[in-house]
């Protein structure tokens, strides 16, 4: 049997959460929060059906290329999203985790879904060690970006009754980049994969089902709810403060995600990557890009520690080095594949 | 000296010192590496001399790169030499430095609202009075936690030293063997000096595209030289020797039948040192073996063609049949040439030399290249020498389908038509000697036990403050944000509150 059915059923699940946490939040129907929940946990947990039905079949975890990557990480951001959220309520966290595994879903249906059998340098136990512990903490990295989007939202929204100050203003530009340029960002990139894609002969037509089932609805649903945001301006102004904890707490948040995702990044995605490219090449550093990719996310995250813990930096800038990072940690995961080949390549 | 100390304990430095790493780094994964210097002058016009100047072109092993990793080793040691004052401090004399206004300051702390348990002392592990009368009462746990920082910073300096110690006296190299081959694996020493020699020799490459006369040529390629003869020294008497007694290659098969792919390549060794030989060993992916100074690791394989079976047809109208008599009668006649091994047929004036065999050839920018090893679009090129060793004609060998291009790189009397190829196997093993690897292990142990107590093991303090009025105070910090410590305030403050059985202190 397939498991693609059972995935399907999970991205519908997760489309109906977010409806149902969006209704909750926009039409403040405290009533539709647990149900949304309850769908959301469903989709999780067909996905982690799914994925145990293919991990059976292939006889192997399913880590071993970019269409099982992508399943397998959509998965995890919205299990941590619901686990990061089971003691504290935040609505437009799950909302926004809904969304990041159906986009992510989305992508991977770009890719071939075949199962191939493991080529050799793979048949490791290192292989579960090391893809699954990275991707639990990409999977935090991904709440840490998006409750970071979440706290220049709040900053625009929310406003300041004090006369802005020069450094004020400046963060607020930041915060529009980061609100409006974030989804820009994620459409641009998206057609630049689907134009790399309509050039190989090996993805044929697949690359329309990027633009239709991922460029499309995208720029549809941002348009919307930047027209909505527009008209509805006062409303959201007041339901902001409802809808979200204040700066500070959403700050600790992030800072709580991205603690709990940096030790496990960093043991999995290059720690247990040193001890399987010691096994399998010979050297636990050789300045592969995905190697290097992985170092530079550990770096970019150690200077969001650093200036937060050290300096006592918090707030916007530590937001923004957050969105950072997570883009940083994206661009090892795809960008790599796509743009830079290396050992790492039979991944793509 | 003091500013020097100060810009290395700096945090403002470390965090610049990483930014520009991350920066060099991402600079490093851009730009093409290792590529000789006319081929970044050709690809990037105006930034080619920057690139090379700069050393981009390797640029992991670049100055600026360097210099970067050794600032930030000497600013993780003086942030380890601080962190561990401050460290100390709070796992030894605690309750010494805090005061009362300090632990009145904590977000988590309030009031005893209730009657003070008689027993509170034997809740606290330590206690003291300070000189306003107040009792100072402290109970600490996951102390460890504070163990965490030094630990993740002394973890990423060994990282560093290991890394350091792996470029200057590790070596790293490939070798291959086929099936029956006896190969020398030369002394660490040797194996040093081949891989010093490949360095000088890129070095000297890059200056030579810029001024070919510059005299530091000439030291360099003496340099060479010698490192050259070291190694063929090493060659020539070997630590041991590598005997490849079996290889094989194991593909899945799918449910037709058909090959799905590599599954696993496999070699069996001996290691031969002097008269003493040891077991036959298996030598897998991810399965590496260890014999003397060096690790062997399974990291690839290659599917050759060493004998290659040719039709040869006489055609006589190339430019080589003016000066040569031949007996048109005995074509077509086959041949099997071993590669680059020259052969005199009868029926030929010369010599001939398989020199090329390509199993799936293409032309991808004006080159000649190979893109499989499967025999897909086979070519092989024939050179003829004559009596006095120069080159008398080149002739290409396709398949009978594909002769038509033959005719036109053919200079030869002859047509050779591809007729078939016997598939060899070769091992491609990895040989490194890394003597800094222990200690990136132990660095990388020290730095995972490091994260560990730092983000998962919670350092609490639990205060006690009893005012010479009788008033007392409670608070809870650690390295927690204060609301994390809610519900350790409450506890503490349930257990140090009299119930009315208990009887009050004073």
């Amino acid at each position: 049997m397939s498991e693609t059915p059972m995935f399907v059923f999970s991205m519908l699940c997760y489309l109906l959460a977010f409806v149902g946490f969006s209704a909750n939040i926009s039409l403040n129907r405290e009533k539709l929060y647990k149900p949304s929940r309850g769908v959301a946990w469903a989709g999780v947990l067909a996905a982690l059906v799914a994925l145990g039905m293919r991990w059976y079949s292939a006889g192997h975890p399913p880590l071993s290329n970019m269409y099982e990557s992508l399943v397998t990480l959509s998965t995890l951001i919205a299990l941590s999203g619901l686990i990061f959220t089971a003691r504290m309520p935040l609505p437009m966290l799950e909302a926004g985790t809904c969304v990041t595994s159906i986009l992510m879903f989305g992508v991977a249906s770009v890719f071939s879904s075949d199962v191939k059998p493991l080529i050799p340098a793979l048949q490791s136990y290192w292989l579960h060690l090391h893809v699954s512990l990275a991707f639990v903490g990409e999977a935090l990295f991904a709440i840490a970006f998006i409750l970071s989007y979440l706290y220049c939202f709040q900053k625009i929204m929310a406003g300041s009754p004090d006369k802005p100050a020069f450094s004020g203003i400046i963060e607020k530009i930041a915060c529009y980049l980061v609100v409006v340029g974030m989804p820009l960002a994620f459409i641009a990139g998206m057609s630049l994969l689907a134009s790399h894609l309509s050039r190989h002969p090996s993805y044929e037509e697949r690359w329309f089902g990027l633009v239709w089932g991922v460029i499309v609805p995208s720029v549809v649903t941002m348009i919307l709810l930047m027209v909505l945001t527009w008209m509805y301006r006062g409303a959201v102004h007041k339901g902001v403060g409802k809808w979200l904890p204040d700066a500070d707490s959403l700050d600790k948040l992030i800072y709580r995600a991205i603690a709990l995702g940096y030790p496990l990044f960093t043991v999995g995605g290059l720690i247990f990557g040193m001890v399987w490219a010691n096994k399998a090449w010979g050297r636990y550093w050789g300045w592969d890009p995905k190697e290097t990719w992985a170092l530079i996310t550990f770096l970019v995250y150690s200077i969001y520690l650093h200036v937060r813990l050290a300096r006592g930096w918090n707030g916007t800038w530590t937001a923004c080095l957050s969105i950072a990072g997570f883009l940083v940690t994206m661009f090892t995961l795809f960008g790599v594949n796509f743009l830079i080949s290396g050992l790492h390549s039979y991944i793509g | 000296m003091r500013t020097i100390h100060k810009i290395f304990v700096s945090l403002k430095s470390a965090v610049i010192l990483i930014a520009i790493l991350t920066l060099l780094a991402t600079l490093g994964t851009l730009v093409p590496q290792n590529f000789d210097a006319v081929d970044y002058l050709r690809r990037y016009p105006s930034l080619g001399h920057w690139i090379l100047s700069l050393g981009f072109d390797d640029m992991y092993r670049s100055a600026p790169f360097q210099t970067c990793l050794w600032l930030l080793s000497i600013s993780t040691l003086a942030c380890i030499m601080t962190r561990w004052k401050s460290t100390w401090r709070k796992l030894s004399s605690r309750i010494e430095r805090a005061g009362a206004k300090e632990i009145r300051a904590y977000e988590a702390g309030h009031l005893l609202p209730g009657q003070l348990v008689e027993s509170w002392s034997n809740w606290f592990d330590q206690a003291r009075t300070d000189e306003n009368g107040v009792q100072i009462a402290l109970k600490t746990s996951g102390r460890s936690s504070l163990l965490g920082g030094m630990f993740i910073h002394i973890g990423l300096l060994l990282i560093l030293a290991g890394g350091l110690i792996g470029v200057y006296l590790g070596v790293e190299t490939v070798i291959r063997g086929s099936k029956g081959d006896l190969v020398p694996v030369p002394p660490l020493a040797a194996v040093r000096a081949a891989r010093d020699a490949d360095k000088i020799a890129r070095m000297a490459r890059n200056i030579r595209t810029f001024s070919p006369e510059d005299p530091r040529l000439n030291d360099m390629r003496a340099q060479i030289e010698s490192l050259h003869e070291i190694y063929k020294a090493g060659l020539a008497s070997p630590a041991f020797r590598i005997r490849f007694n079996e290889l094989w290659v194991e593909n899945y098969q799918s449910p037709d039948g058909q090959t799905a792919g590599v599954k696993s390549w496999n070699s069996r060794v001996n290691f031969i040192e002097g008269e003493q030989e040891s077991d036959q060993v298996l030598v897998m992916v991810n399965q590496p073996v260890s014999y003397g100074d060096y690790t062997f690791y399974q990291s690839s394989w290659n599917k050759f063609y060493r004998k290659v079976t040719v039709r040869v047809d006489y055609v006589g109208d190339a430019s080589a049949t003016s000066a040569i008599s031949v007996d048109p009668t005995v074509f077509p006649v086959t041949m099997q040439f071993t590669l680059k091994e020259p052969v005199k047929p009868a029926w030929a004036p010369f010599e001939l030399i398989l020199v090329d065999f390509m199993p799936d050839f293409r032309i991808i920018n004006e080159r000649f290249v190979s893109v499989s090893h499967e025999l897909n679009n086979p070519a092989a090129m024939i050179v003829a020498y004559d009596e006095g060793g120069n080159v008398a004609g080149r002739a290409w060998a396709f398949p009978e389908d594909r002769m038509s291009m033959a005719g036109h790189v053919t200079s030869m009397p002859f047509r050779f038509t591809f007729v078939g190829a016997e598939a060899e196997y070769e091992s491609g093993m990895q040989m490194a000697h890394d003597p800094g690897k222990p200690v990136v292990w132990l660095g990388c142990i020290l730095f995972t036990l490091g994260m560990i107590m730092s983000f998962y093991v919670t350092y609490r303090e639990c205060w006690l403050l009893i005012y010479p009025d009788g008033t007392t105070y409670i608070a809870v910090t650690g390295n927690r944000p204060a609301r994390a410590f809610a519900e350790d305030l409450a506890q503490l403050d349930s257990q140090l509150t009299a119930s009315d059985r208990e009887p009050a202190t004073t």
